[in-house]
């Protein structure tokens, strides 16, 4: 028995003594296989399908002509080569080796496969498995889709292409952060962002706000290199993630890199150039008298020769940047290889802001036996901003900010001895961007060493050691006697961060037919995590001349360092049993332990059970005729719990008492959150339904789910009585819902010799609701005060004051007349025109109410991918329905005390009543607006061309659009902004934060 | 139970796993390398010592905030400079003034936290091996920080309650009996000392240099027993305080002067000119030492400002915890009270006519004695406009429009303060079902 191995780590220890030792079998002789693989549809060659010897770790995959050569040494006998390529139905060769060395098959035809049913996936499942077999939904994405989006980190190119997930990018800086939602938000404290593994490796996605930007962060997955991924899996609850325990109440996403595979090198090259420019602009107050002249906030006119400006001229600019990347893999008998490095470099829309990121990459695949072998991977990263403070979530210093907080009456632009003029209410933009030096930097490595044992035919352990480590460092200075309010005298900052994240996984696989109709997959498992972090930051105030180093401040000198530490132990247990190929039946618990939480509290068991019930596979399908309409047909169902780590710190459980010196003696104060040694991780069930089929000839593929979340145990900081002495304590308080249904659509309305048209659509609906709470509003820290949560609502609504209404719902004014809005949110008199004071301004009312929802109604999105002979077209749009947008830029800039765009322009015209702004301003569902849009998300065309003279293989040629259009009735810059960045709870929040821009790249990629 | 079965069999082979496979990260139970838990602090004297110093630096730098700024823009002492919605509705005062206002929250639960920490430092001290002097000195130091927020909280509030509770559920007395309570903890206070001297290692590590413990405990003595109509008292323990000591919380970088911060580092407030008041005398010696800078607009009601100067003008100016002058206005008001008129005025005149450079602060009006009528009346509104400039951004005008000021507030005044107490914060109410009714206005 296999399990005598067992305890786990005396099975590793022995396995890791033995594998040195093994000598290599004694029959075996070398072989080559060769062949080409086709594409049945369009009738050329393949490049990049995979192609294994079943049973061996021999592999190899086809090049630019789709001919493969795998080389190894074997024992005579027969083999099965299988064939398999993404969105393609596998195909298996037998192929038998006696005396002759090289062998060479028949082309392989593959054919499209929409509904992906042979793709082999692992995540959520421990085990390599074929789609089919699953009971859950999983979306995968492959390198071809992320290739063309033009996008420069992994979660903006994965927008639109997951059904379920809403990925909203938060800032259009170019390391602007961005969220990813599967499912909906299932906590409220932590991160509500997925769980990421890169080749087994835990990585962080942190998104540490070292210096104040003004609210946005960029999240740590932009260190990695998109040209990097061959694949990505997505999970996207608890039904599917149990086997991630702790940290699976958010999703999971798996990304896979490139790796070698054996043949001559090949070696690719690529290079491109892009720009970017903001999309539109706001209307600027440019108010004028009849005569023409410009008016001051006051309605006077300024004096002559003094005009209003258009800031945003100074703040954009168009951005331009540079792609180089290099990439080298190839591999001989038993070694394998990939090695790749690359160089990015953007620069932002917003005048001073850039992103630069190095990256190198090595992958090493070493068959040791015929049953061993092990990979390691190396990732080294650098990434560098260069950041331009903006928005107004926290610090109010900059260029956007200064720009919505004018007045706009002068000109910022330094004058002829280089002088920034210093009349606006916050700091010049034009001086934030040239005098103010925001930088980071981080250095990060990823590695993994993975070991593979294949004992017998059955049995095969997997043991992945993933380590993620990085230093981000970020510093930032604002000279002496700039504008910014507060910083006369300068401010220097210096913030570093590093953590280490390491992963130990064992895995333990075990098949067997225990019937020729019933097949058998048992898997144990156990995990141990270990993450620690530190964060230290220094900075002062009234800084010596030139010096840009904290230690040169004089004033409001402060420092501070953070540790954190983390560990998680799991260990789990999944049986899946297969019946004639069409039945699956998989059941699986997990038993969990993470240091954050109390002895009595710390181990929870998450169990999950699913079915997948192939239906076409039986032959009353094809008797009854169904197969002629749909030709296949899968049920599937699962149930899953898993637990929420992150929305707890490591030290959250004790009232803790912080120091505090006073005057240079050491001292201590409570923190103003109590206790509460007894608190339980929030625990998840998700329940999802779902069926996969097709139609018409397999031209068309559907993938429908319905799922029902249910968060229990809610952790909550829930409020005290300030009298208890306290303001709040974690509590396992409230529920959190989310339903939904998930729709992806594939179909492939042209395909023939030379001319392929696919057609995706993918639609997701979710609804959010919070329940349990004791307070009848729970307010959100850091959303002014107008975020939050009720019993029986989606979280994160809008929560303020409100139209004073009457009982038919018409808005009012001060004297009691009806108001419309006018298409341009503005509220005008229904009826007549304004004539006594207080007409046409609208009142408040009394109670603050619910007033916006920034969760959407559904989102959707539809690609087009047209093949023709070397010519690839590529389409992508993505529509966000039924969000609200809180634009506090807007409300802001109406104000007679900024007055900084065109509403308040309308005031001093006389186009609005006297009084409509300062009222409207403390109306706050004046400025709550529909955020609903149609995005041109992506748009790209590539040429390949094959010289068959040149040296080289191929040449591909590219010219990729992204955020080309949208289509909205949104007034702001864009309504996919968030100035709260990742922030879980605080969501379509526009405050000054950075737009996303239109991007044009043309990029060159050439293989040899 | 699954979770105690999975604790008992997989423990150990997963801590021999890990052992082997990785030296860190085996322990499920991590200490805490930042801070001290709460047990840790109540249960040793070194943790007991280090709360007092923080409870000191709690009180001076966050307490301080909504005490001297708050109240201060009720009583028109600071304009609102910025247009965050709970500025703008604090200083729009009036009956709507929102019960979730923050800056009445910040008021409320900051005293409390320090009510909470003294009672800490009370219940625990006795029970550790202190030295008598400390002991004493700790006692008393409580006493006097418990008796400062409850007083606080009478000035802010019509009720409270007189000792923290955290099941959230304790009851409310009326702002007299908190009068009461800090009245009877510093006579506690003073009594203890008298008794037994606090040490000098107490004096030279726990209490914050510059203040003097027990001419405190005489001065909030004093100005407790004015605002509880306990005439006779005050004027004794008024007497009782030493005019040539001083006793001022200090400020430094790490703990910057909460003034300041929320003047010129946030510039959410601004001084009013003339200290709010339109009968400021022009040739007020104290407006040059408050106010200085040219005369502005604040931010959102256009109401006239200056730039702060005096005890707030940088991060480390310090801020006394009374004025010396106000032992004589106290002395002042209680003699009218009394009906000792000719008394009361000279006492008004010891401050109308100090010279900056003879006041142990270097506050001094340097204006002519007072001429006015000598009738009760007259006297009580010369010792408020007196009260007004001399214990400018001392947390006490609210208490004295209150007191000595017209009736009634009015919001539409600029002058006049715009509520009499603060509504209850919605956060009292929603988790203490014996949170009072709102006063109207």
């Amino acid at each position: 028995m296999p399990f005598r191995y067992l305890p786990f780590y005396v099975a590793l220890s022995v396995i890791i003594m033995v594998v040195g030792a093994l000598p290599v079998a004694a029959q075996e002789a070398p072989y080559t296989i060769t062949g080409t693989v086709i594409d049945d549809a369009l009738g050329g060659p393949l490049p990049g399908a995979s192609v294994q010897v079943v049973g061996t770790s021999l592999g190899a995959a086809t090049d630019a002509d789709g001919v493969y050569r795998i080389s190894g040494r074997l024992e005579p006998g027969t083999y099965t080569l299988r064939y398999t390529f993404v969105g393609y139905r596998a195909a298996e060769r037998e192929v038998t080796l006696s005396d002759v060395e090289t062998v060479s098959v028949d082309p392989v035809r593959l054919q499209t496969d929409l509904i992906r049913g042979e793709e082999i996936v692992v995540t959520g499942t421990g085990v390599p498995t074929e789609r089919r077999q699953l009971g859950n939904a999983i979306s995968t994405v492959d390198a071809g889709e992320l290739e063309e989006s033009g996008a420069s980190s992994i979660d903006r190119a994965l927008q639109g292409k997951v059904a379920g997930a809403q990925i909203q990018q938060n800032s259009g800086n170019p390391a602007g952060g961005i969220s990813v939602r599967l499912r909906g938000t299932s906590t409220v404290l932590g991160s509500a962002d997925p769980l990421y593994i890169v080749d087994g490796v835990i990585i962080s996605n942190d998104a540490p706000e070292l210096i104040d930007l003004g609210g946005g962060a960029q999240n740590r997955l932009v260190d990695i290199n998109p040209n990097d991924i061959e694949r990505i899996e997505i999970v996207k609850g608890a039904a599917a993630a149990a086997l991630y325990g702790s940290r699976a109440n958010s999703g999971v996403v798996q990304i896979f890199t490139k790796r070698g595979q054996e043949g001559a090198p090949r070696v690719s090259f690529t290079t491109r150039v892009q720009t970017e420019a903001v999309r539109n602009t706001l209307n600027v107050n440019t108010a004028q008298n009849e005569q023409g002249q410009f008016l001051d906030n006051s309605g006077n006119p300024l004096p002559d020769g003094e005009q209003r400006w258009d800031w945003q001229d100074f703040i954009f600019d168009r951005a331009y940047g540079t792609e180089q990347s290099l990439s080298i893999s190839g591999g001989a008998a038993d070694t394998r290889y990939s090695v790749s490095g690359s160089h990015f470099a953007n620069q932002g829309i917003v005048e001073g802001n850039s992103f630069r990121r190095l990256n190198a990459r090595l992958r090493i695949d070493q068959t040791l036996t015929p049953w061993a072998s092990i990979s390691g991977s190396a990732n080294y990263t650098r990434s560098t901003t260069q950041d331009v403070p903006n928005g107004g979530l926290n610090a109010n210093y900059g260029a956007l900010t200064g720009f919505i907080f004018g007045p706009n009456t002068f000109d910022p632009r330094p004058n002829e001895l280089g002088q920034y003029p210093n009349e606006g209410i916050l700091a010049n933009p034009v001086e934030v961007a040239e005098r103010f030096d925001f930088e980071q930097a981080t250095d990060r490595f990823i590695g993994s060493a993975t070991l593979n044992l294949t004992p017998t035919d059955n049995l095969s352990i997997d043991y992945v050691l993933g380590i993620d480590t990085h230093d981000q460092r970020a510093t930032a200075f604002i000279p002496r006697g700039t504008s910014a309010p507060g910083f006369a005298g300068g401010f220097a900052r210096r913030s570093t961060r590093n953590q280490l994240q390491v992963n130990n996984d064992l895995n333990v696989r075990y098949t067997a037919a225990l019937t020729p109709t019933l097949e058998s997959t048992t898997l144990i498992g156990g995990t141990l995590q270990y993450e620690e972090a530190t964060t230290f930051s220094a900075q002062s105030q009234d800084l010596s001349p030139v010096s840009e180093v904290v230690q040169s401040g004089t004033a409001s000198r402060e420092i501070g360092e953070i540790r954190s530490e983390r560990a998680i132990y799991g260990v789990f247990a999944q049986e899946t049993l297969g019946w004639n190929d069409r039945l699956f039946v998989t059941g699986a618990g997990r038993f969990d332990a993470s240091s954050s939480f109390g002895e009595g509290e710390r181990w929870q068991f998450y169990p999950k059970a699913s079915l997948s019930y192939i239906l076409s596979e039986h032959t009353f399908w094809t008797d009854a005729g169904l197969a002629e309409a749909i030709p296949s047909f899968k049920l599937r169902g699962s149930i899953g719990f898993s637990g929420g780590l992150t929305s707890i710190g490591a030290f959250d459980r004790f009232t803790n008492f912080p120091p505090q010196a006073y005057i240079g003696q050491p001292g201590v104060q409570p923190s103003s959150q109590l206790g509460a040694l007894g608190v339980r991780p929030e625990r998840q069930r998700e329940i999802e339904i779902g069926a996969d089929f097709s139609l018409l000839q397999d031209r068309i593929a559907v993938e429908a789910t319905y799922y029902t979340q249910r968060t229990e145990d809610l952790l909550l900081n829930r409020s005290l009585a300030p009298t208890s002495g306290f303001l709040s304590r974690l509590q396992n308080v409230g529920t959190l819902t989310n339903q939904g249904i998930e729709l992806l659509i594939r179909g492939l309305p042209i395909s023939q010799e030379n001319l392929q048209w696919t057609t995706t659509l993918t639609f997701s609906r979710n609804r959010n609701e919070v329940n349990g709470l004791e307070e009848d509003v729970l307010i959100f820290p850091e959303s002014f005060g107008l975020v939050g949560a009720i019993n029986g609502e989606p979280l994160g609504i809008y929560y303020g004051s409100a139209f004073a209404r009457d009982a038919a719902g018409n808005v009012l004014d001060q004297n009691g007349n009806i108001l419309e809005e006018d298409g341009n949110g503005r509220w005008r008199m229904r009826d007549g025109a304004p004539a006594e004071t207080g007409d046409g301004v609208p009142a408040r009312a009394d109670e603050s109410q619910i007033i916006g929802d920034p969760n959407p109604d559904f989102v959707a999105s539809w690609t087009n991918e047209v093949r023709f002979r070397n010519l690839d077209l590529r389409m992508q749009w993505d529509a966000v329905v039924g969000q609200d947008v809180f634009n506090f830029t807007r409300r802001l800039a109406a104000l007679s005390a900024f007055g900084t765009l065109d509403d308040y322009q309308r005031e001093l015209e006389g186009d609005l009543p006297a009084g409509y702004t300062g009222s409207a301003f403390g109306i706050f569902e004046h400025w709550v607006e529909d955020g609903s849009f149609l995005k041109l998300r992506e748009v790209s065309a590539a040429y390949t061309l094959r010289l068959a003279s040149a040296p080289v293989e191929r040449v591909r040629i590219s010219l990729t659009g992204r955020n080309l259009l949208s289509i909205d009735g949104y007034s702001g810059y864009d309504p996919e902004i968030n100035v709260a960045g990742q922030r879980t709870n605080v969501r379509n929040f526009d405050f000054v934060e950075v737009p996303i821009p239109r991007t044009f790249s043309l990029g060159v990629t050439a293989t040899f | 139970m699954l979770p105690m079965f999975a604790s008992s069999v997989l423990r150990a082979p997963l801590a021999a796993l890990c052992l082997l496979l990785l030296v860190a990260g085996c322990d499920l139970n991590i200490v805490n390398p930042n801070e001290p838990s709460e047990e840790q602090v109540l249960t040793t004297t070194e943790g007991i010592e280090a709360l007092a110093v923080g409870m000191q630096e709690y009180y001076a730098t966050q307490t301080l905030a909504p005490v001297l700024l708050t109240t201060g823009t009720t009583s028109r002492e600071v304009a609102v400079n910025n247009t965050f919605a709970n500025l703008v509705n604090l200083e729009a005062g009036g009956a709507d003034l929102p019960t979730n206002n923050a800056n009445i929250l910040q008021l409320w639960s900051r005293n409390y936290r320090v009510v909470q920490m003294a009672e800490d430092i009370t219940a625990a001290t006795p029970d550790l091996p202190f030295d008598a002097g400390t002991e004493s000195g700790l006692l008393s130091l409580a006493d006097l920080f418990k008796a400062m927020a409850l007083g606080n909280i009478a000035q802010g509030f019509e009720q409270g309650p007189l000792t923290t509770d955290r099941e959230n559920n304790t009851t409310f007395e009326p702002r007299e009996a908190l009068f009461d309570e800090a009245i009877t903890r510093l006579e506690d206070a003073l009594a203890r000392l008298n008794a037994t001297p606090p040490s000098d290692a107490f004096l030279a590590t726990i209490v914050a240099p510059g203040i003097d413990l027990r001419n405190t405990l005489q001065a909030y003595r004093a100005r407790y027993l004015l605002f509880a109509g306990r005439f006779g008292d005050a004027i004794a323990a008024a007497e009782a305080v030493d005019p040539d000591a001083t006793s001022t919380f200090p400020f430094d970088d790490q703990s910057p002067n909460p003034v300041w911060d929320n003047v010129f580092l946030t510039p959410n407030y601004a001084p009013r000119e003339d200290f709010g008041s339109a009968a400021t005398d022009q040739g007020d010696a104290r407006r040059d030492f408050f106010l200085t800078g040219d005369t502005g607009g604040s931010a959102v009601n256009d109401l006239p400002v200056r730039t702060l100067a005096g005890f707030f003008g940088s991060a480390s100016a310090s801020i006394p915890l009374y004025m010396p002058g106000e032992m004589d206005l106290i002395r002042a008001e209680a003699l009218v009270q009394t009906g000792n008129l000719a008394d009361a005025t000279a006492a008004l005149n010891a401050v109308r006519t100090q010279a900056p450079d003879d006041d142990p602060l270097g506050v001094g009006a340097d204006l002519d004695p007072y001429d006015g009528p000598l009738t009760a009346d007259a006297l009580l509104e010369a010792i408020h406009q007196e009260r007004r400039a001399e214990l400018f951004l001392q947390g006490v005008a609210l208490e004295d429009m209150r007191r000595l000021g017209p009736a009634d507030p009015d919001p539409t005044d600029s002058f006049a303060r715009s509520r009499n107490f603060y509504p209850y914060p919605d956060q009292e109410r929603q988790n203490n079902p014996n949170t009072p009714t709102d006063p109207a206005i």
